[in-house]
């Protein structure tokens, strides 16, 4: 029964990711790590793939919580990107500039999927895209984030391992 | 970890994947829910709160005090509200009929020109049993009393409802009234009959009594009154006001319009209206009214979300959460309604959230009848507010109370003071008062209340 803690860990640990988040943002503004961009990093480059579903759900509850919006549309907000860029883990590209490029895609990508995703009871609440050095901190400052808390508990238990 | 793999090499097919098919079906289930978002609604409910567990761990202050009772309906201002509710349909409704005053909770059905043609009243059906059908606000003719359908009857709980005058009732003839304008000083009979949802207006004018007459009609906003009616136990008095005439049609490069469609602009914006009256006959048994029972509530912890702090995590001591109850805070200033409500806890959004409409009671400051309006939220920056009003209003000076905002969101809770009325009428500042939030008080639905 092992391999039942990692998935109820990462169930209740999902809505302090993004609470966390939440006061990241209220403390340091918007030069700071963004987790959510954070998450869809390891869930892009090292996260199994058979682990998403669980990994995308669970965020998306939990951003959901925090933020406000449908739980459905946070999937899609999380999970659309992450199919999108999945295929870039088997480039063969330098890993930190792979990170880079990403970090700072789905930065752009989330703000405007929270304008395009359908607006109906329970719309999300819209962001606004990063200004420049907003976007160069956070395409730095994320990858960081997402190398550190991918290599802990319960996310370490999702990832993929290479050969 | 090893255990947690199923096998090696189901592992390593799954590490080889190119695409990750697993999380394309979630997201093509995601799709689905909000195509259904009443699964969607069975599914998450439980789930949010079985991952909130935790939160509960939280510091939360002790609800001390939180049983005191508080003034928390601004009753003087509602009394205001009913005398003007009440001041023009006496003179003109019959003498064998009596006023009785409703609040109405909600708003339903979308309707003609996508106005809501369903209003849900704080009565009961015993309550109003004897009514004379006609339903007005000061001397404007609402709707009429209207019949629910079995779907609308479980939803209801029992409470009384009106068909507004733009109601397609489905599977039943919608009312047309016989009305009379003027034009260019000549009176003309006319019949009203609702709109569809399309319509830029949502009451048309299907027969004209001149039709030639009303193609010269070179001005619209004539004001368009009732005709008395008697048909099918529905006595229409003569004289209430249905709203403006207007002319739908095509301006040459003269400005003259060739009039391609005649409609009527209510009177009354059934969004803003928070209380109607409903005419009962002198005749009929005197009404089971029950007495006004004072706002029922429940104190609950509340844990503010970041980062802007405008959602709250509620944690009940009480029953059950209903969506789209009343929150107040300690102080019992209006702060915003459950958004989220699952077994034993919810989410509370702010009044301040952007997008979200409300309907509103203007409270005058020189002791005028109080203004009801309906707006949505475009910014909100500190302790100011915008909200775009979906009718314009005269510029006032006062206070802002809630309207019926919902089954458990009664009118009548303080909200803010008047900044400022901007843009012709339509933009309304509201300054918010800082609001106690050490604990809350959930608003309780009518039903639990009685």
């Amino acid at each position: 029964m092992s391999w039942v803690l990692p998935l109820v860990l990462w169930f209740f640990v999902a809505a302090w990711w993004f609470l966390a988040d939440g006061w990241l943002a209220a403390a340091a503004g918007i030069y700071r790590p963004d987790l959510g961009v954070a998450f869809c990093l390891f869930a892009v480059f090292a996260a199994r793939p058979g682990a998403l579903p669980w990994l995308v759900s669970c965020a998306g509850l939990g951003r959901a919580l925090v933020f406000g919006g449908a739980p459905a549309l946070h999937v899609l907000q999380l999970g659309a990107p992450v199919a999108l860029l999945f295929p870039l883990r088997r480039l063969a590209l330098p890993p930190a500039f792979l990170h880079l490029a990403a970090a700072g895609l789905l930065a752009v990508l989330l703000p405007v999927l929270s304008w395009l995703l359908p607006a109906g009871g329970d719309p999300l609440p819209h962001a606004a895209l990063p200004s420049l050095p907003a976007l160069l901190c956070g395409m730095v400052a994320t990858p960081l984030a997402a190398a550190l808390l991918g290599r802990l508990p319960p996310l370490w238990f999702f990832r993929e391992h290479r050969r | 970890m090893a255990a947690y793999r199923a096998s090696e090499a189901g592992a390593r097919r799954d590490d080889q994947q190119i695409l990750p098919r697993a999380l394309f079906a979630l997201l093509l289930a995601a799709a689905a829910l909000i195509l259904l978002p009443r699964w969607a609604e069975a599914i998450l409910g439980p789930a949010r709160w079985l991952m909130c567990l935790p939160l509960r761990a939280l510091p939360a202050p002790a609800l001390a005090g939180a049983g005191t009772s508080l003034p928390m309906v601004d009753e003087a201002a509602l009394a205001r509200l009913d005398h003007a509710a009440l001041s023009g349909g006496r003179t003109v409704v019959a003498d064998d009929s009596v006023p009785l005053l409703c609040r109405v909770l909600e708003r339903r059905l979308p309707g003609a020109a996508g106005l809501p043609s369903l209003l849900v009243l704080d009565r009961t059906w015993d309550e109003i049993a004897g009514n004379a059908g006609i339903v007005t606000r000061d001397d404007c003719l609402i709707g009429v009393v209207g019949e629910p359908t079995d779907l609308e009857d479980k939803t209801l709980g029992g409470q009384a409802i009106v068909r507004c005058l733009h109601a397609a009732p489905r599977g039943a003839a919608p009312v047309r009234l016989l009305a009379r304008t003027s034009v260019r000083g000549e009176g003309m009979r006319l019949v009203v009959e609702p709109a569809s949802r399309i319509d830029p207006w949502p009451l048309r004018v299907p027969l004209l009594e001149d039709p030639y007459l009303a193609a010269r009609l070179d001005t619209a906003g004539e004001p368009v009154f009732t005709c008395p009616r008697i048909t099918e136990g529905l006595v229409v008095p003569d004289g209430l006001l249905l709203g403006s005439l207007r002319v739908w049609g095509y301006a040459d490069s003269e400005g003259t319009v060739l009039p391609v469609g005649y409609f009527v602009s209510p009177a009354c914006d059934v969004r803003a209206l928070s209380t109607v009256v409903v005419w009962r006959r002198r005749t009929a048994a005197p009404a089971r009214v029950a007495a006004s029972a004072p706002l029922r509530t429940f104190a609950a912890r509340a844990l503010a979300l970041p980062p802007s702090g405008e959602r709250l995590y509620l944690t009940r001591t009480g029953a059950g959460l209903r969506k789209g109850a009343a929150v107040l805070g300690r102080d019992g200033n209006f702060y915003g309604v459950v958004v989220e409500s699952g077994p034993g806890d919810g989410v509370a959004a702010s009044f301040r959230t952007p997008g979200r409409a409300w309907t509103l009671l203007l409270v005058r400051d020189d002791g005028g009848a109080p203004v009801e309006c309906h707006g949505r939220v475009r910014s909100a920056a500190g302790a100011r507010i915008d909200l775009e009003l979906t009718s314009a209003i005269a510029s006032v000076t006062g206070s802002v109370l809630t309207g019926g905002n919902g089954m458990a969101c009664p009118p009548g809770l303080r909200v803010g003071r008047i900044a400022d009325v901007a843009a012709g009428g339509t933009l309304l500042r509201v300054e918010r008062p800082h609001i106690d939030l050490a604990f809350v008080y959930v608003c309780a639905p009518p039903e639990a209340a009685r």
